[in-house]
C-alpha cells in the first residue's frame, strides 16, 4: 500500500473518527430510546432527523466516504478494508478524550492485535 | 433495563445477511471507483474522479444497499447486546476479501488472510471489554 493512499485512508478515518463522536453526541443528547420493537426503532430514526448535530454528522460521513473512494481508486478492496480497521483504536482513543469513555486492557490488547494485523495485510 | 437476548439462530442468520449486504456495498463502491478509469488520485483528478464517482450508478446501488443495512443494524441492535453483535459484525474483514476474489479478481495472499485474522481476534478483545450493564444503560 503506497504511503499517499495511507494517507487518504488516515483523512478518511479521522472524518470517519469525528462522525462517530459527533453521532454519539447527538444521541446521547435525546432521550433513551426504547427499541422494543421495530416502531420504537422508526421513532428514533425520526428523533435522530430532528438533532442538528446529526446533521453535522450526515456531512462528515459525506467527507469520510469520498476519501474513502479514493483510496478504493488505488488500492485493492482486500487492502484497504482491513488496514480501514484502525478506524476502531481512533475512535477508541477519541473516546476516551471526548466522550470519558472507559479504557482496560482487554481494549488496548485489542489495539495491538489490531494494528498488528493491519501492519501485515498493508505490507502484503 | 433492557432484556437482552441470547445469540438465537435466527438472529445469527439476520446479521450474517447484514455482513453479507455490507460486504456487497463495497464491492459496489470498488466497481464504481473502477467504472471512473481513474486509478491513480493526483491533486489535478481529485475533484473530477468525485464527480465521475458520484455519477455512476454502481455507486449509488451501493450507497441504497447501505442505508438499507444501517436500518437493518438498529433493529438487530434491539434484540442483542453490542458486545455480541459486533464480533458478529467483524466477519466482514472476511468477507469483503473472500468477494473481492470473486467478483474483482483480487489475489489475497495467505499473509493477508493471516493478518486479517489477527485484525478479528483484536475486535473480538475489544468488543469484550464492554461491560453488560454499562451496555444497557448506554442503549
Amino acid at each position: 500500500m503506497k504511503l499517499k493512499y495511507f494517507l487518504l485512508l488516515i483523512i478518511h478515518e479521522l472524518f470517519g473518527t469525528a462522525e462517530q463522536v459527533i453521532l454519539k453526541k447527538g444521541i446521547n443528547s435525546l432521550e433513551k430510546p426504547q427499541f422494543k420493537s421495530f416502531k420504537d426503532c422508526l421513532i428514533f430514526v425520526r428523533n435522530i432527523l430532528m438533532t442538528p448535530l446529526i446533521w453535522v454528522g450526515f456531512l462528515l460521513i459525506l467527507a469520510a466516504w469520498i476519501f474513502w473512494f479514493t483510496v478504493l481508486a488505488g488500492v485493492e478492496l482486500s487492502i484497504a478494508m482491513p488496514v480501514d480497521s484502525l478506524q476502531y483504536v481512533m475512535i477508541m482513543v477519541a473516546s476516551y478524550f471526548f466522550l470519558h469513555e472507559r479504557m482496560d486492557w482487554k481494549k488496548v490488547g485489542g489495539v495491538i492485535f489490531i494494528i498488528a494485523g493491519v501492519i501485515l495485510v498493508a505490507s502484503s | 433495563m433492557k432484556k437482552s437476548t441470547p445469540l438465537t439462530f435466527k438472529i445469527f442468520f439476520i446479521i450474517a445477511f447484514a455482513d453479507i449486504l455490507e460486504s456487497a456495498a463495497e464491492i459496489f463502491f470498488k466497481k464504481g471507483a473502477l467504472a471512473t478509469g481513474i486509478t491513480d488520485i493526483t491533486l489535478h483528478n481529485f475533484l473530477p474522479f468525485v464527480v465521475k464517482i458520484f455519477s455512476s450508478p454502481m455507486l449509488w446501488i451501493g450507497i441504497f444497499i447501505y442505508i438499507f443495512n444501517f436500518l437493518l443494524w438498529m433493529a438487530i441492535f434491539s434484540r442483542i447486546e453490542l458486545s455480541v453483535a459486533f464480533p458478529v459484525g467483524s466477519v466482514i474483514y472476511i468477507i469483503v476479501p473472500m468477494f473481492s476474489m470473486i467478483f474483482l479478481h483480487e489475489h489475497v495472499t495467505l499473509v493477508r488472510w493471516l493478518g486479517i485474522l489477527i485484525i478479528c481476534i483484536g475486535i473480538y478483545l475489544v468488543s469484550q471489554s464492554t461491560h453488560p450493564k454499562e451496555a444497557d444503560n448506554e442503549a
